[in-house]
Order: C-alpha cells, then sequence, then structure tokens
C-alpha cells in the first residue's frame, strides 16, 4: 500500500479525522478514524479559535491512535456561506500561422477565464473548466487541442471565498502542528463521493446537509452547473426545536435524532414524546407533531432556497439521477420524501463509495465530504503549487465525469 | 364505523347545481360506475372509443367516438388518433354540454383516451361555458416509462385546458397495504376511494348547505391551488364517531397519511351530518382538523344536514396540493409585539380575548426576536430575511404546544 493520506474537517457539530491507504484495486481502506465534538464553530466558521483548536488536536490523537500513524500534512474539507461563484468566459486568438490549437492556447484561455474581480478580501478557491468553444461556435469541446479555429474561448466556473477565513483555517491546522497539502469545498467533496459518473453524466442535485450550512452542488449537461453553500444546517433545526419548545440545545439535539421527521404524520398526531431532564431544564413532554412542523418548516425552507437557485441559474434542467442527499441531515426521518416533493425527483441518500476499512466512513452520509477529499488526496497528493494544480484536478475530478 | 357516504345525499342537496360527469376512456368508466348511484341530480355520460369497453359500462349514455376511424377498438394509447376522433364526434358534445354548468371529466391519464380526448373535450366545454373539473387518475409506477411519460404529458395538455385539475395517484392507495394484496383488489380499491371522492366534489360543489359551501368557495380554492388538489370523503357513526372519522381522515393515503393536509396552504371541508348532531361535535371537528392545519392556510368549512345521516357523521375534504403566494400572516409577531408592551404574566388571557389563536397554543411571541445559539453572530441573510431566526416563528406558524407548569 502507498502513504497514508490524512483528512481534516473542522465541521460544526464535530471534527474528523480519517486516515486512508490507497490499496492496489484502487479502493481506499480507512485506516483510522479521529472524531471529536465540535466547539468553537457556528455555521462552518471558526467563532473561537482556542476551543477549535482544542478539538481538532483531540481528533488528531484519536485518528493517530487508530491509524498507528504520525500525521503531519492534511488535506482539508472546506465550507462557509461566504462560498460564491462567478461564471465567467475568457477568451484568446490563436496566433499561429496554422491555427491549431496547442497546450499553450490552452493555458493562456485558462488564465484569462481566471482573471475575474472579485471583492476585496476575497480569493478563487476553485477554477473548475466546463466546456471550450472554438470561433463562433456555440456546442462547446471538452478538449481543443489539435483542433482548428481563429480564437478559442472557455467557460469557467469559479468559486470564491473570503480570504480571512481561509487563512484562519490554515492557522488552526499549524497550530496543531499540522501542514496543509489542500483544502476544497465540501459540496465539491462529496460529489467526488458519493456520485457515479453515470449519476453525473444524467444530472444530479446533491445536497449535503451538514449542522452549520446546507453545501450543494448541481451536475447538468455533463459539467458542474451550480455550486453554493447556504448557512443554514442542521444546527438551525435543533435551535429551532430548543427555542419553540423551550428545550436545552442538548434536549433539542436529542429530540431530533431520535424522534424528529421532516413531515407531519397526521397519524401520531397526539403522539407526546417524554423529555428527560437537564440541568436547568425539568423533564417536560411535547407533542410529536410541534416536533415536526418545526423541522419541517426549516428544512422545506433550505430545499426551497436551493431550488430557487438551480431554477435561476441552471439552463439545462435534466436531472435524471434525482436528489442525492448527505450530510448528517440527510439522517433525519422522512427527509427524502420532503426533498422528492420540493424538488418534484427522485431523491436518494449518498453515501460514500468505493472505500473499505473501518465500517462508519462508508455507512454514513455524513462522512461524504471527508471520504471526497481523501480521494482526491490519494489521487493527486503530494503537491505544492495549490493554485493551477487544483484548477486541473477539479476539471479533472469534480467537473467532468 | 363507516357508513357508505353520499349514498343518502339527494335530500341533503336542495338547490342542485347540474353537474354532468363525463366518464372518459375505460379508466373513466370504471371510476364513474363506483359513484353513489342515488343523486338524481346528478348526470353522467360514459365516451370511449373502444365499444366493447363502454359496452360494458352500466350507463344509460354512452357516446362511442370516432368509430369510422377506428372501428370501435380504442386507439391504442395513440393521443393524435384519439383527438381525430373527438373531432369526427364533436357535434354530439356540444349538444350534451347544453344543460349543465359544471362538468367534470373523470379519466386515467395513461391511455389514448384519457390522454388524448380529454384536454381536448375540456377545451370544448370551456368553449360551450362550463366550469370544468379534469379529476385524473395518475398509473400506478409499476406500469412503465411510457405510460408515466404519456401520463405527464397528458396531465399538462390538461391543466391548460381544465380550469382545474385533481389528481389521483394510484400508487398513494398501495401505500402501506399488504404486499401480498391483489391487483384486482388494488384496483377496486383505487375505484372506491376515488368514487367516494368524487362524489364528495359533487357535493361540494353543490348549494344548500346550512353553513354554506359555495361554488365559488370550491373554485378559489381549485385555482389558487392551479389545480393541484387532493380529494378525500370519510365517514363513521357510532360512539367514538369523531375520533373515527379523524383518524380515517389523518392517516387518508389519498393526502399522503396526513402530511398534506398538514402542510397545505388551502382546505375545503364540507361535514354532513343528521339533525341531531351536537353543535359542539361539529365544533369538535372543526377545532381539531384546524389544530393540524398550518395557521395561515386557507380553510373554508360548510355543514350540510340531512335527517337520513342519523348518527351519522361524514366528511369531504379538498386539500390543495400547491398554492399561490400570499403575504405571510404574521399572527406570531404581532402578538409578540403586543406582550412586550403589555405585562408577560397576562399573555394567555389576552390572548384568548383577542381570538387571536387557538386554546391550547403557544404564544411564540417571547422568543420572535431570539436567535438562541446564533445570538451575537454574524447573521445569515438570505432576501432580508433572518435565517437565525427560526422559520416557524417567520412564518408564523402555530403549535399547539402543551406547556408543564413553570419549575419551583
Amino acid at each position: 500500500m502507498s502513504n497514508p493520506i490524512a483528512v481534516l474537517e473542522v465541521g460544526t457539530s464535530e471534527v474528523r479525522v480519517v486516515v486512508a491507504e490507497p490499496r492496489e484495486d484502487g479502493l481506499l481502506m480507512i485506516t483510522g478514524v479521529g472524531r471529536y465534538p465540535s466547539s468553537g464553530v457556528r455555521k462552518s466558521e471558526l467563532v473561537d479559535f482556542e476551543n477549535a483548536k482544542i478539538c481538532v488536536k483531540n481528533a488528531l490523537l484519536e485518528a493517530e491512535k487508530n491509524a498507528q500513524v504520525s500525521i503531519q500534512e492534511v488535506f482539508m474539507v472546506f465550507s462557509g456561506d461566504h462560498i460564491r461563484q462567478i461564471l465567467n468566459r475568457g477568451t484568446v486568438n490563436v496566433l499561429s500561422p496554422e491555427q491549431v490549437i496547442t497546450l499553450d492556447e490552452r493555458e493562456e484561455v485558462v488564465e484569462a477565464a481566471r482573471a475575474v474581480s472579485l471583492p476585496h478580501d476575497h480569493e478563487i478557491l476553485h477554477s473548475i473548466t466546463r466546456k471550450y468553444y472554438i470561433g463562433n461556435e456555440t456546442r462547446g469541446v471538452l478538449n481543443p487541442d489539435g483542433m482548428e479555429g481563429s480564437r478559442l474561448s472557455l467557460e469557467m466556473l469559479i468559486l470564491y471565498c473570503q480570504s480571512h477565513r481561509l487563512r484562519n483555517l490554515y492557522r488552526l491546522a499549524e497550530e496543531a502542528a499540522l501542514e496543509v497539502t489542500e483544502v476544497a469545498f465540501a459540496g465539491l467533496c462529496c460529489g467526488l463521493s458519493v456520485l457515479t459518473p453515470q449519476q453525473k453524466e444524467v444530472g444530479a442535485i446533491l445536497i449535503d446537509l451538514g449542522a452549520g450550512t446546507s453545501d450543494y452542488v448541481v451536475y447538468s449537461d455533463n459539467e458542474i452547473s451550480l455550486a453554493g453553500s447556504l448557512g443554514v444546517g442542521g444546527d438551525h433545526v435543533t435551535n429551532d426545536l430548543a427555542l419553540g419548545l423551550n428545550l436545552s440545545t442538548t434536549q433539542a439535539e436529542r429530540l431530533k435524532v431520535k424522534y424528529g421527521a421532516c413531515m407531519v404524520d397526521l397519524s401520531s398526531r397526539g403522539r407526546r414524546i417524554p423529555i428527560p431532564p437537564e440541568t436547568g431544564f425539568r423533564a417536560q413532554d411535547v407533542l410529536s407533531r410541534d416536533v415536526n412542523t418545526i423541522i419541517h418548516a426549516r428544512v422545506e425552507e433550505v430545499f426551497e432556497l436551493i431550488k430557487e437557485q438551480v431554477d435561476k441559474e441552471v439552463r439545462k434542467r435534466n436531472f435524471g439521477a434525482g436528489v442525492i442527499l448527505t450530510g448528517g441531515g440527510a439522517k433525519m426521518a422522512r427527509v427524502q420524501d420532503l426533498a422528492s416533493r420540493i424538488f418534484e425527483l427522485p431523491c436518494h441518500i449518498g453515501t460514500p463509495r468505493e472505500i473499505s476499512g473501518l465500517a462508519v466512513p462508508s455507512e454514513s452520509p455524513e462522512f461524504a465530504s471527508t471520504v471526497g477529499m481523501l480521494k482526491y488526496g490519494v489521487r493527486y497528493g503530494n503537491t505544492s503549487a495549490r493554485e493551477p494544480i487544483f484548477g486541473n484536478f477539479i476539471r479533472k475530478m469534480f467537473g467532468k465525469p | 364505523m363507516s357508513t357508505p357516504l353520499l349514498s343518502t345525499l339527494d335530500e341533503t342537496v336542495r338547490d342542485p347545481l347540474p353537474i354532468l360527469f363525463v366518464a372518459l376512456g375505460n379508466a373513466g368508466g370504471k371510476l364513474i360506475s363506483h359513484l353513489p348511484k342515488r343523486v338524481p341530480e346528478l348526470a353522467y355520460v360514459a365516451l370511449d372509443t373502444d365499444k366493447a369497453s363502454l359496452e360494458a359500462l352500466p350507463f344509460e349514455r354512452k357516446i362511442l367516438l370516432g368509430e369510422s376511424l377506428t372501428g370501435g377498438m380504442g386507439t391504442g394509447g395513440t393521443v393524435d388518433l384519439a383527438v381525430k376522433c373527438l373531432e369526427a364526434g364533436e357535434e354530439q358534445l356540444y349538444s350534451l354540454f347544453q344543460d349543465y354548468k359544471v362538468v367534470i371529466i373523470v379519466a386515467g391519464l395513461g391511455g389514448g383516451t384519457g390522454g388524448g380526448v380529454g384536454p381536448q373535450l375540456a377545451d370544448r366545454a370551456r368553449e360551450a361555458g362550463l366550469l370544468v373539473i379534469s379529476a385524473l387518475v395518475q398509473p400506478l409506477e409499476a406500469e412503465g416509462a411510457t405510460r408515466r411519460n404519456l401520463a405527464e404529458s397528458a396531465l399538462g395538455h390538461y391543466r391548460e385546458l381544465s380550469d382545474a385539475v385533481m389528481l389521483f395517484p394510484l400508487d398513494t392507495l398501495k401505500v402501506n397495504e399488504d404486499t401480498n394484496m391483489l391487483l384486482s383488489r388494488l384496483l377496486k380499491r383505487c375505484g372506491m376511494e376515488i368514487g367516494r371522492a368524487l362524489g364528495g366534489l359533487a357535493v361540494l360543489l353543490r348549494s344548500g348547505w346550512l353553513i354554506p359551501l359555495t361554488l365559488q368557495d370550491v373554485v378559489q380554492t381549485l385555482k389558487r391551488a392551479d389545480g393541484y388538489c387532493r380529494l378525500v370523503a370519510v365517514s363513521a357513526d357510532g360512539e367514538n364517531r369523531i375520533s373515527d372519522l379523524l383518524d380515517q381522515l389523518f392517516t387518508h393515503p389519498l393526502i399522503d397519511r396526513g402530511s398534506l393536509l398538514a402542510h397545505s396552504g388551502g382546505v375545503v371541508v364540507g361535514m354532513l351530518c343528521g339533525p341531531g348532531t351536537p353543535v359542539a361535535d361539529l365544533e369538535r371537528v372543526s377545532l381539531e382538523i384546524r389544530r393540524v392545519l398550518r395557521s395561515d392556510a386557507d380553510l373554508k368549512i360548510g355543514v350540510a344536514q340531512d335527517e337520513r345521516f342519523g348518527q351519522h357523521l361524514a366528511l369531504v375534504v379538498m386539500v390543495a396540493e400547491q398554492w399561490r403566494l400570499i403575504p405571510v400572516p404574521s399572527r406570531a409577531i404581532e402578538a409578540g409585539s403586543a406582550e412586550s408592551e403589555e405585562d408577560s404574566t397576562n399573555s394567555d388571557t389576552k390572548k384568548d380575548e383577542k381570538g387571536k389563536m387557538v386554546q391550547g397554543e403557544i404564544l411564540l411571541a417571547s422568543k420572535s426576536k431570539d436567535k438562541g445559539r446564533f445570538k451575537g453572530i454574524a447573521p445569515t441573510l438570505v432576501e432580508g430575511a433572518d435565517m437565525d431566526t427560526p422559520t416557524f416563528i417567520r412564518k408564523g406558524l402555530r403549535l399547539s404546544f402543551h406547556k408543564e407548569p413553570p419549575q419551583e
């Protein structure tokens, strides 16, 4: 087996470190998992650096112990509703006398397409090649090398983020004596982890329902059409329950996980759920219907907001593979029914593919982003030049099935 | 205990609205045959392109379409041929519509006659000045992609050319059923449920209510739902009739075991009862239904009485699947501002006095601006809305929250 690769995800509910080794058959063997309840993170963003640092160290220790390795380098998963997208098109003239497109023109047009004006304190996270256009053609090609044309254009999807948030993530890793090899947007990682090439080809809406954010990536017409993050997640559901039913956050979280559902089922309308006491909160019981009404309202809103984006931004709405849900939120009861109803598409839960070893990550939709980043790490690790290689990687790994 | 709903409605309806039921194609004919036979004001006619299928139906009025084109053999699912069949018999149809104000087209969506003739028929009926409601049966998933695609396409045409469409997905009726259920039993059950629901639709559309439910109430709901409506009819008697009735309603497969009702923006409820029914019973039914609805749901309730009902109680409920946007009511937030200005210890009394909420609701006022664990961090704003504030508060949703007495 090759050298192990580690991924660090500083999530809102949990900090995770997963270690894997690539096997000869191409599958990933998970050799170690470290998990520690998150503190100091809200909506996927650091709000208490010191607390988050302690969580990272604890998760790291556990993973190292499990995998029996010493981790010095990590790939990191990144999210937050500050991540935005721009669709940009760059064009260059083909100057050679034969007007044959070569690698030079391709590199030039990539630079041209990446030349976007970003707001202050923002930087490009990913630049994803979509299609090349030759001359005045309206139909794009995947690889223009060797073709003839007077001009070459490239349509590129650029994901950008707030620089200081990204830098803080790097600093957090450094404080735990880790070197960050690469960072990738969680939504893209999920796509890499759970979607098959066929699903990407026929179109799919992937939603990663995390605790802090709901990340989404839309594959349509054989390319990524939309990617983004909504700063609303499972934490909001818990918070809504706590506020609506006068519960502690812990009580509300337990209630959500154990009894909550995304649809109101009137057959259990009178059912009362006992809530055990906690410090500062007495025992009580709540109506199942109230619990589900609160959950439904929040999750429905998340889906509707994402659907609005899809309707607005995606031109060709062929989603043969339907909606695929990942993240901890995908484990909520009847979330598929609700997604199916809002998007008017079939809906499935996505779990990481092509991995073996420790059972938890392969069975859990919440490990989709971590495993996706591992896959990236295995295939394209050991690089120091972040931007250009990453751009190529993203094109190969995420952009094209 | 169930009763044969609507079998005694002839006396209930005092000012009948002329309604014509058109049973279209094989599926439409079979469904209409499950309608109550003893409602004299309702008229039925069966239309089909398949002679054998038409002859098997128990109707007095039957029209075979396009015999010269198909030889009475049906269209074999060919929509274009079905449309030609309709055009060939067009004159007959106009005379058919003359005495009616409402036409209810009942059809299956997966066939040529139901899928092809139906939308054109709806168009002709509207031209003739009738209100057109299409009650359509969606084929089973198991019937395959070709039939499903045909159904989707036909549904689009129906929506365009009818005043309203009511959809009956057959798959919903087999949910939670025994896996050994026979197809014949499933189809029979579908027929019975849908037949009852269509009988209910006829009742909803007719006047003569003790507490009125007008044609406009029904039509407006259908229109605001863009025709995406489900319809159920349930009935019960005996000591526990109210509980039985509500249990049947809240677990009915045609409204996704109550989920659709709980999330619907518009609901029309027709209550049918005997003269001996206490007002308290009607109030309880109404209260229980209101309790499960969204607080901003547009609810219309009517009550019709007939002595033949005795102790029986029946409900006909039309539930909108979609709802055109309306301004969001902000009851909870309004109540919140009121409470912030007044003594919160008296809030329950004041709430009752104002009559803004039903008994047993939680007052969300004190929470309306509370963001809990998101307090003090940068808000998530989407189109001006602060997403950290609970959605149910921003939407003004109602909870029937039973609060224990405070500690100490």
